[in-house]
């Protein structure tokens, strides 16, 4: 009885987190322009997708802003992360190492409210950020993509064994030479980890960007958002099809590179 | 659901005041059990 209800269990798992996605592969090809009935196969969404100007733009936009806030987010964090490990006497370390797992805790509509009336206010007395757009989001994703970089960076560093660096300090390196060349290599993995799940917070952020974008700035979450209200199109379909396509190459990418490095 | 009251209250009614609020007093529903729990444990650690 055990062994037969193991695998059972496994596959209703499965079914529960991959079944909405292989139906909306499969309903992406549908040539009905109704999402509910089966009309044929067809690829002519995705033609429709290409040719939808709005669409595409927000695409652009949001690959934009996730790898810049990402990177941008990367190094502040990986800053934050070895001040917190590293630095034994900095006054305020405890209070920034808790209030450093704020943003982590914080539902996303208090995030944007709140960066929302500091730009305002900000506007209003300094008359900068001039209204609201590419800037507020970008440093709005900086904001909370730090402090996920910052968690991962620290929990590599905290493991790392620090007699390297003490070593390379011993023979003469000055710190930042040690840092380039010991430290930094030694925590890559946890920096591209780190710069891949804030690259995905960003792309899949709508709250806190609905809130600090303005005319002009419209990113594929809103639009998606926007139009699924209206009633869900194929042509969304056919784009989280693409975007499951790009995120699968991914990381069957990064699995054969893993193993490689690994062997 | 609060964040929807913040959302409507915000985008819907356009009135910041009031979204304002609401978000200060979902801070404090969050906030509350996280201090009431540190709280607790620094005093397990203590004995």
């Amino acid at each position: 009885m055990k062994l037969r209800f193991t695998p059972v269990m496994a596959l209703f798992g499965f079914a529960f987190l991959y079944g909405p996605i292989v139906s909306l592969i499969i309903f992406s090809f549908n040539k009905s322009k109704l999402v509910t009935v089966w009309g044929g196969w067809s690829t002519k969404w995705y033609a429709e997708l290409f040719a939808n100007e709005q669409i595409m733009q927000a695409a652009w936009l949001s690959l934009k802003i996730g790898v810049i806030s990402a990177s941008v987010a990367t190094v502040f964090g990986t800053m934050m992360a070895m001040v917190l490990v590293r630095f034994k006497k900095v006054r305020g370390k405890g209070l920034m190492g808790g209030m450093i797992t704020g943003p982590l805790v914080m539902p996303d509509v208090i995030i944007g409210l709140s960066l929302l009336l500091l730009f305002v206010s900000m506007q209003s007395l300094i008359g900068w950020p001039a209204g609201r757009g590419l800037t507020t989001i970008l440093i709005a994703h900086i904001t909370f993509n730090m402090a996920f970089v910052t968690v991962v960076v620290q929990s590599r560093l905290s493991d790392m064994d620090d007699s390297i660096e003490e070593a390379a300090l011993d023979l003469g390196a000055s710190p930042t030479r040690v840092f380039f060349d010991i430290t930094l290599p030694m925590i890559t993995p946890a920096l591209i980890s780190g710069w891949l799940l804030a690259f995905t917070l960003s792309l899949d952020d709508l709250v806190i960007s609905s809130f600090v974008s303005g005319p002009g700035a419209t990113t594929l979450p809103m639009v998606i958002f926007s139009k699924v209200r209206l009633g869900v199109s194929p042509d969304i379909n056919a784009l989280a099809s693409l975007i499951v396509l790009a995120v699968s190459v991914g990381i069957v990418i990064s699995a054969i590179l893993m193993r490689k490095k690994s062997k | 659901m609060i964040g929807k009251v913040l959302w409507t209250e915000y985008f819907g009614n356009r009135d910041w005041p009031v979204a304002s609020a609401v978000a200060i007093v979902m801070l404090l529903i969050m906030l509350i059990p996280i201090m009431v729990l540190r709280r607790a444990q620094s005093k397990g650690a203590e004995i």
